[in-house]
């Protein structure tokens, strides 16, 4: 009797450990299977066509994310759909060069925006080549010639897009990343930069709009409110008429000649739906878990929700984990299928992006 | 058979003790403890090639800015890490509670 007790304690302690290991295993790697069930997008690369009405929901919201460049992630991002990646620093340029190559190849079906932030002072090339800093820029014919000079670096890398350039009127963190000069100077300094970035086939983005975002050192850790002027705003409105292939938006509530809603400009609908009616290039988010942002909502599905209810066409999102990109779209697929979100809105961006990448899109 | 199941039991005693230590020593979770249990404020100076500095207020944006960077590494001085692409280039200097906030946040 005794040995028959023991034998099935045995057997007990046997099937609580199988199912502790078993939870263990699904708890760490549940989203990671569920991504890599999903089906891959559908691209006919021949003719460079995308038939929007082949793709899911999921796929559409995933094309209007730029994630981090984390290689251990490529194959989720792949499935994913993600509309472009972010590079940080290499000690080569062959370390670019082989990951653009590798992303592009690789890690996605539909071509990616290879994206960084080259802003001269600031940028992930520092261990190997050095670039002038927008402070020390003089004139508009100077910025024209970085801005080739610029595009041709980043073309060779592999990237098609950059974060740049900063059009604050001041930067007072680094004190380096904005261009010096009257707020017309400004203007011209960086539409100059813009021109020459894009010449060479490099997008520009213009950032961050409505301005201030450098001129306040404490600009997202607490929710910060400023008056935004004339000044402010000139040399994007500049850029926004000079054909810059995109803009970033910030994190600052803001008030003055622009209201955001006692939001955060980044999902101030106003100002946002007022952008897009205006201006036919890319909206962008500055990093959506910046402290500006974060601090603003209680529940991050919420906040999810609001950046792609207000007219953003890429959310930047440099999260490394995985689970956290997937919540991000399951939130706002969620949202669309309760109404929150049209399709048609989600539909619009997506179009924006695959037709700034130059693929014709179709709805049969 | 019971010396089996046992001898089995322990071998799965053993993995489930290994994928506990996995998940309380992923990044998120040290980073987690370690600044709860640090009672002093999060610092982020940058110090610019040109000698510049400034302090980042924000946690985040300094997490952001060398989750970018090649190398963060231990340092003797007043700050805990230093953090750079060319140690003659831009530095950023943090305190171990930014540290630990930037691993609980898996921006490290």
């Amino acid at each position: 009797m005794s040995k028959w007790l023991t034998d099935e304690k045995e057997w007990q302690l046997t099937l609580v450990l199988v199912l502790i290991i078993l939870s263990a295993l699904f708890a760490l790697s549940a989203t990671k299977i569920v991504v890599t069930s999903l089906p891959e997008a559908k691209y006919d690369a021949e003719n460079n066509v995308v038939n929007l009405n082949e793709w899911t929901l999921k796929q559409k919201i995933g094309q209007m994310v730029i994630v981090l460049a984390k290689n251990s992630n490529g194959d989720y991002y792949k499935k994913l759909n993600v509309g472009g990646v972010f590079m940080g620093a290499k000690e080569t340029h062959w370390g670019f060069i082989g990951n653009a190559k590798l992303y592009q190849e690789n890690f996605t079906v539909v071509p990616l925006f290879i994206t960084t932030d080259l802003e001269g002072c600031r940028n992930p090339f520092e261990s190997f080549y050095q670039f002038p800093a927008a402070k020390d820029i003089q004139t508009p014919e100077e910025a024209y010639e970085i801005g080739l000079e610029n595009g041709r670096w980043l073309y060779d890398l592999g990237f098609n897009m950059n974060f740049a350039p900063v059009a604050d009127l001041e930067d007072n963190i680094w004190q380096c990343r904005a261009f010096t000069g009257t707020p017309e100077e400004i203007a011209k300094k960086s539409v100059a930069y813009t021109q020459g970035l894009q010449e060479r086939g490099i997008m520009a983005t213009v950032k961050h709009y409505p301005g201030q975002t450098l001129e306040i050192n404490d600009p997202h850790r607490y929710q910060i409110t400023t008056d935004i002027t004339e000044d402010d705003i000139y040399p994007f409105e500049y850029n926004m008429r000079n054909n810059v292939g995109a803009i970033m938006l910030n994190h600052l509530v803001v008030n003055g000649i622009i209201y955001s809603d006692s939001k955060p400009t980044v999902v101030s609908e106003t100002i946002t739906k007022d952008l897009s009616k205006r201006y036919p290039g890319l909206i962008i988010t500055d990093e959506v878990h910046m402290m500006g942002l974060k601090k603003y909502y209680l529940d991050i599905d919420q906040m999810y929700v609001d950046l792609f209810k207000a007219e953003n066409d890429l959310i930047l999102n440099l999260n490394k984990n995985i689970e956290d990109i997937y919540q991000m779209i399951l939130a706002v697929e969620r949202a669309v299928e309760r109404g929150e979100i049209s399709e048609d809105r989600i539909d619009r961006s997506v179009t924006k992006i695959l037709e700034a990448k130059g693929i014709t899109v179709i709805h049969t | 058979m019971v010396k089996v199941l046992r001898i089995f039991n322990i071998t799965l005693i053993v993995l489930a003790f290994i994928l506990l230590i996995m998940w309380v020593f992923s990044g998120s979770i040290t980073g987690y403890f370690s600044y709860s249990l640090d009672s002093s404020e999060p610092r982020c100076l940058f110090i610019s090639a040109d000698g510049d500095s400034s302090e980042i207020e924000d946690i985040d944006l300094c997490c952001s800015e060398i989750q970018n960077l090649l190398v963060c590494e231990e340092t003797d001085d007043s700050f805990d890490y230093i953090c750079y692409n060319l140690k003659e280039g831009n530095n950023y200097y943090i305190n171990s509670k930014t540290y630990n906030y930037c691993l609980k946040e898996s921006y490290v």
